[in-house]
């Protein structure tokens, strides 16, 4: 049955990952299933399953097409449609079969006078086979945005310039590129041939030579004299949600859209897809420049969340003033609050920062003296350090906590029980015993007596509670 | 920065029991009343180191940070050559940013744009050698630190002030 297409060199090659475009190709089937018969479905089907053989037995040939992924599937739909042509002939020439298919076709104005002429039909004189290839690549390569500017009747079909058609390769297989590439994910690390932008690390080095090479191949592969734009001038189609329901893979989710997405929803990809909008210049420069930019709104938009009164100031320098000023502020503060911790506790001092070096503070928890030697535990995260220095923080959570519910970050609803306050610590253990270590002995009798008065504090500063979230804030005025 | 993480910031350190001297006077001293220049040197050496640690907090509390380890490497750059006499502050608290910068231009708006960058670029640290966009993306992250780190030190200031009065109140 196959013999018909295994005559016929294929104009692209097929290499190993086809298997994983296999299940787009079911899906295309199924979708072709639509409108065939049953039994012609069937019969496409398997010959569309045959193609996985195929691919085996098909030396790799780059002819136009280098060893992207979408140009698998692309090189696989059109062995495709030759396999579906090698049935096809068997088809009756059936109105309502034209019919449909020319319904299919008109998603798809442009792309079919490529395969069309790359198929050198057989049997052209034929307007229902015509037009079935041409659904069958519509359907296809409905999987994003496919441009349908104009309708091909049926009765035209094999009349399609090459030329329109280039614009529509490109997008052509950056729509393919997706399912293959939603499927491959990670394995293929050449850039497929749409414009992709390297997302997790920018490499401008790189990225010329390869548009370099894809251009140049397109140029070839299409013979057109324009400038081949991988990214496809971008025509939000109404058409396109009648598209995306041929697809299962999701609809074109790597795909950038007109609104400039700039999270792709696969984080393994590497690369952004991005989409010239209409009406802007689509060289590589402008788009980088235009990624950039909109990573640079996105940050700033991150920033304005961030500071706060900032949302309803608008513009770059006004919110970069903002910015500004409230680092400034911040900075101010805690160098203010510095100068009030040594104000409130004549104790408290660093005696040893000269020594603190970052990985010191992981012996830190180890053996303390209750010597001069100071070691500093500053401020510590607790994911992060807890465990080493659980020692100094039982005591310093212990103490701080029993005097001051409110510094009770892990419970927001304040508890009014001092056992609670210590089970909520978070398994750290009672450290009374080693109040001694850090505290001087009449700070500890305060300790000591201030668990006494435990309740009472907590009821005081429980008022206080108000307003704080408790999980980001520390806030605590007494 | 998640701000659900409970970054349970808590900064103390032993108390310099071992400074004797201090310790006599600073048990007799109120807010604020400082009779002797050398509380008063003390106080401000201390809340410079209390600043040091508080900035060494800040610094580990968001490791693998660009402008963490910048900071890092700041802090202990300062403390080698200066010990804990100098003055100089890691964070550079000067009031105008801009004016360090040189005249500021209002007549273009992209230069205007430019100067702010550089203003931030200097507050944030290591922000000089970023380009924009990493540069937004360490302001973020250098804000939420701060934030947790005021918070967490006023926690603090809170805190000492209650057992001070605690103790006092003890003490009558």
């Amino acid at each position: 049955m196959n013999s018909g297409s295994s005559d016929r060199s294929p104009k692209c090659f097929l290499n190993q990952n086809w298997d994983r475009s296999v299940d787009h190709i079911s899906q295309f089937g199924s979708a072709l299933g639509s409108f065939m018969s049953p039994q012609s479905s069937f019969e496409l089907e398997r010959g569309l399953q045959r193609i996985g053989h195929l691919s085996e037995e098909v030396p790799p040939q780059s002819h136009f097409m280098d060893s992207s992924g979408n140009s698998q599937a692309l090189g696989g739909l059109v062995i495709a449609g030759n396999l579906a042509l090698a049935h096809l002939d068997q088809f009756p020439a059936d109105p309502g079969f034209a019919e449909r298919a020319a319904r299919f076709s008109s998603f798809d104005g442009q792309s079919y006078g490529w395969f069309s002429g790359h198929f050198e039909l057989p049997g052209s004189g034929k307007p229902s086979t015509a037009a079935i290839i041409q659904s069958l690549t519509a359907s296809g390569l409905q999987i994003g945005h496919l441009e349908s500017n104009r309708q091909i009747p049926v009765s035209n079909g094999l009349q399609l310039k090459m030329n329109s058609a280039g614009p529509a390769i490109s997008r052509e297989e950056m729509s393919l590129s997706d399912p293959i590439s939603a499927s491959n994910g990670k394995k293929r690390k050449a850039p497929s041939k749409s414009k992709e932008k390297d997302a997790a690390s920018p490499k401008p080095s790189t990225d010329p030579p390869k548009v370099a090479d894809e251009e140049d191949s397109d140029t070839k592969r299409c013979r057109s004299s324009g400038k081949i734009h991988e990214i496809g001038i971008d025509n939000v189609k109404p058409k396109l949600e009648q598209n995306d329901g041929a697809r299962s893979n999701g609809n074109a989710e790597q795909k950038q859209r007109k609104a400039g997405n700039d999270k792709p929803s696969e984080p393994p990809k590497d690369y952004i897809h991005v989409r010239a909008r209409r009406g802007q210049a689509t060289d590589s420069h402008s788009l980088a420049e235009r990624v950039r930019r909109e990573k640079i709104s996105q940050r700033m938009k991150l920033l304005q969340d961030l500071v706060p009164g900032c949302s309803k100031v608008t513009g770059k320098a006004v919110m970069l003033d903002e910015i500004i000023n409230y680092v400034q502020s911040l900075q101010r503060q805690v160098e203010f609050l510095s100068m009030k911790l040594a104000t409130v506790n004549p104790q408290l001092d660093f005696d040893n920062l000269a020594n603190l070096r970052a990985k010191d503070m992981i012996q830190i928890g180890g053996p303390v003296p209750n010597s001069a030697y100071s070691p500093e535990m500053s401020m510590v995260s607790s994911y992060a350090d807890v465990p080493q220095q659980k020692d100094i923080l039982h005591s310093i959570a212990t103490n701080g906590m029993d005097f001051h519910c409110s510094m009770n970050l892990l419970d927001s609803t304040g508890h009014q029980d001092l056992n609670a306050h210590q089970a909520c610590l978070g398994g750290f253990g009672d450290s009374s015993s080693q109040l001694g270590f850090f505290w001087e002995d009449d700070l500890q009798n305060i300790v000591q007596m201030g668990i006494g008065q435990d309740q009472e504090i907590v009821a005081s500063s429980h008022n206080f509670h108000g307003g704080t979230s408790p999980a980001a804030q520390m806030k605590i005025e007494l | 920065m998640p701000p659900t993480s409970v970054c349970v910031c808590l900064s103390l350190s032993l108390p310099a029991a071992r400074q004797d001297n201090l310790h006599s006077m600073d048990n007799h001293s109120t807010h604020g009343v400082f009779s002797s220049k050398h509380v008063n040197a003390s106080l401000a050496e201390r809340s410079h180191r209390i600043k040091m640690a508080a900035e060494m907090g800040l610094v580990r509390s968001s490791r693998g940070r660009h402008w963490s380890r910048a900071l890092g490497r700041r802090l202990l750059q300062r403390e080698g050559i200066t010990g804990c006499g100098c003055k100089n502050a890691a964070l550079s608290t000067s009031s105008n940013v801009f004016e360090d910068l040189g005249v500021r231009e209002i007549e273009d708006d992209a230069a205007e744009i430019e100067t702010r960058v550089r203003a931030l670029q200097r507050l944030v640290p290591g922000g000089e050698e970023l380009g924009l966009e990493r540069l937004f993306e360490e302001t973020a992250d250098y804000i939420e630190a701060l934030q947790g780190q005021v918070s967490a030190m006023r926690a603090m200031s809170c805190l000492l002030d209650g057992l001070e009065r605690e103790k006092r109140m003890m003490g009558k």
